[in-house]
């Protein structure tokens, strides 16, 4: 990445004057594939992290396309009932845990350190060595490909004891188990990297109360990665000694419980969901007051209620589990409700920072309302299957479906995009074509609504998920149908923002430090920061430190 | 109590205070343990951060750097900049995921991944080990330097885009070592 000149700190009352020292003996970067494949840098990881994950959100997301058209008629037309069960199988492991937490980790690794002023994160090379643990134990679960028998098919979740090597004998589950622990290793050093770099590295007078929620987030993702992640590894390696080595933790037949694994993958499944939520609250949070040119309403109440879904988030994990009746249907009923409030909250919260704002609608702010509107269906479709009489009925149909895309497309996958919008010019010097992110943002809205509004309908009408045919007098046909051509829309919406990325990437950089008149610290660097990110900082004496040093040098806050 | 002690004494208390709640609504064992044990692991955290803190170290080894004052006259002093070194670049973590990689690939197929993928992870992190201990005695030789100078006032640090040298804060000899941990 090269760096370019710009104003970046002359514009506040910044006093701190850089004295260069020059120490021997020390190469801090080196160019070409050599330097990526061996940086520290976090802003280099993050770039990495966010391109690996992009690249498994493109193939996921066609293997979703390949669903679709499979679902499309009644009959078998593409894949069989087995290439289907390894097309849901790897789309769910994909998205969930090969793009949607590795785009959140990626996004903090570059955005994190610059919001709070610090050079790089507390352990570079640790962090390093978590992007590389990610990647390989990602492209291991993708190898599953390569072998005999093809991938596992045994749903994201792999329920005991369909996953024991009696029903599954072949290497795909292997693979998939082994990969997926290194990839959980991976995520909880990362988890621990943030904490202590957001614990130990911020600037001074950047206290726990005047960080950006953005970076706030992040932290409280830190902290349920961390007791979140270690149970899913600890299930994996169980499984795998199930399998291999004669053990019978989940084997009911020899004493075990099937029921066991279900605790211990939604112990972790639950959390995970907010993992891949909460950093995208603090995306949203961050685009509206910025193109609201208000600050965020209610901060400490925003900051408490990203604390109170986190903690919450740990006691509801047996909501995926009401129709075994194995489980206290009442208490995690109840638990799951209380996540209501907290999240109306940050509703209440984003509607306040917009409330007479000067709100203008560049694609970022676009993408962050139509996360307000489809993260809020997806989070009442919730209230809905979290009330077990309702649930008895939804549960296993298209209605759950619909409802946690709702909330992972319409909530986290918007945002990405919204965030991705934001900071790309921070990242590169360059902005993307705002004409084709409205065409994306439109094809997305579009498409998204299509494809998922008939499968709350065909849930409700009883339609199963996880089945590559169906009946043709069942009456789904026809929403089915329709839900294809959403998917083939949304398909479509993915190629104007490779389109923006590719034409802006052959541009010049021609981006100031500031391009959107931000709030947080990041925009006081140069775009791209040079390695070391600042040549000096501006009082912070709010979570606002760019717009005071503006306002203190009469330039005022941008409006 | 400050507020990072708070974060992880809030969800400790919750871990436990919902595991009793949840065993005796319940009398099941596995979610039981799984909640007292988040909140005795969040529990442990706010514990050490508070020892830490008491002690008047910082959770990393460093003090704590100074808040501005609440109201100040005239010019606010801009915020320091951090100021460690970042490690320089280097294979080490490449080459133990990869064999990390190998071990796993071989928990699968067999021991001939799992003994090369183990030999090369071993290998890398002689080679972290290696890199961080030489950065760590360096910037000891820079700390001593500088005190023997005098210290300069102020932060020194190399220009943007050229530096990642171990250019110490040397008005504070507490500040963390480069490398250390890393």
């Amino acid at each position: 990445m090269s760096t370019i000149p710009s104003s970046a700190g002359s514009a506040g009352t910044s006093a701190a004057v850089a004295t260069d020292v020059v120490v021997p003996g020390h190469v801090v970067e080196i160019g070409g594939l050599t330097g990526w494949l061996t940086t520290t840098d976090h802003k280099r990881i993050g770039i990495l992290y966010m391109t690996s994950a992009f690249v498994f959100f493109l193939i996921a997301g066609l293997m979703a396309e390949g669903m679709r058209a499979e679902l499309a008629a009644p009959g078998i037309q593409y894949v069989a009932e087995q290439g289907y069960d390894q097309l849901f199988t790897m789309h769910g492991t994909l998205m969930l845990l090969l793009f949607g937490t590795p785009m959140a980790v990626g996004l903090a690794n570059y955005i994190v350190p610059l919001q709070i002023g610090a050079d790089d994160m507390s352990f570079p090379r640790l962090n390093a060595l978590s992007f590389w643990l990610f990647l390989v134990g990602s492209l291991v679960v993708l190898s599953s490909f390569l072998v005999q028998g093809g991938p596992a098919a045994i749903g994201w979740t792999g329920y005991a004891p369909l996953s024991d090597v009696t029903f599954e004998p072949g290497a795909g589950v292997d693979l998939w188990l082994v990969g997926l622990i290194l990839t959980g290793i991976s995520t909880v050093i990362g988890a621990i990297n943030f904490i202590v770099t957001i614990y130990g590295r911020r600037a001074p007078g950047m206290t726990l109360f005047r960080m950006p929620i953005f970076t706030w987030n992040i932290l409280v993702t830190g902290l349920l990665i961390l007791f979140a992640f270690p149970p899913l590894t600890a299930a994996m390696a169980m499984l795998f000694i199930d399998r291999h080595l004669g053990g019978v933790f989940f084997l009911p037949a020899l004493g075990g419980s099937a029921i066991l694994w279900q605790h211990l993958f939604w112990f972790f499944g639950h959390p995970e969901v907010y993992i891949l939520i909460l950093p995208f609250f603090g995306v949203i949070t961050e685009i509206i007051s910025v193109f609201s040119r208000k600050p965020v309403f209610g901060y400490s109440a925003f900051v408490l209620a990203t604390i109170t879904i986190a903690s919450l988030s740990m006691s509801v994990w047996a909501h995926h589990m009401f129709a075994t009746g194995a489980v206290s249907n009442p208490f995690f009923s109840i638990a799951s409700f209380a996540i209501a409030v907290p999240t109306g909250i940050k509703f209440f919260n984003w509607i306040g920072t917009m409330w007479r704002g000067h709100i203008t609608f560049e694609t970022p702010m676009l993408w962050a309302i139509g996360f307000l509107y489809l993260f809020l269906l997806g989070g009442i479709t919730g209230i809905i299957v979290a009330s077990p009489a309702l649930d008895y009925h939804l549960t296993d149909t298209y209605f759950v479906v619909a409802h946690f895309h709702n909330t992972l497309i319409g909530g986290s996958v918007f945002a990405i995009f919204a965030g991705l919008y934001y900071w790309f010019p921070k990242m590169t010097g360059r902005r993307l074509s705002e004409r084709l992110g409205r065409l994306q943002w439109v094809l997305w809205m579009v498409g998204f609504t299509l494809t998922f509004l008939p499968q709350y309908e065909l849930g409700l009408i009883g339609m199963p998920r996880r089945i590559a045919d169906y009946p043709a007098d069942a009456g789904w046909a026809s929403l089915n149908a329709l839900s294809t051509i959403g998917a083939a829309i949304l398909g479509i919406g993915v190629l104007p923002f490779l389109a923006a990325v590719t034409l802006a990437l052959r541009r010049p950089a021609d981006q100031g430090p500031d391009p959107w008149g931000g709030a947080t610290l990041e925009w006081w660097a140069d775009s791209p920061p040079p390695h070391g990110n600042f040549r000096d900082l501006p009082p912070i004496r709010s979570p606002r430190p760019v717009w005071d040093a503006r306002a203190a040098t009469s330039e005022g806050p941008p409006s | 109590m400050t507020a990072e002690v708070r974060l992880f004494a809030r969800m400790a208390v919750f871990g436990v205070l919902v595991g009793i709640v949840y065993w005796f609504l319940t009398y099941e064992v596995v979610g039981t343990v799984l909640l007292i044990l988040f909140g005795v692991s969040a529990g442990i955290a706010a514990i050490a951060t508070y020892l830490l803190q008491r002690a008047g170290k910082h959770p990393l080894g460093r003090p704590d750097r100074p808040e501005p004052a609440a109201e100040l006259d005239g010019p606010e002093p801009a915020a320091e900049l951090d100021g460690e070194p970042v490690p320089a670049p280097g294979w080490a973590p490449l080459g133990i995921a990869i064999g990390l990689g190998g071990v796993a690939i071989g928990a699968a197929f067999g021991p001939w991944a799992l003994l090369a993928g183990l030999l090369l992870a071993i290998w890398s992190g002689k080679a972290w080990l290696n890199a961080a201990m030489r950065e760590t005695s360096e910037a000891r030789g820079i700390r001593r330097a500088a005190e023997h100078d005098g210290g300069p006032r102020g932060l020194r640090r190399a220009s943007p885009g050229d530096r990642g040298a171990p250019a110490e804060g040397a008005e504070d000899p507490a500040r963390r070592l480069p490398g250390a941990g890393s």
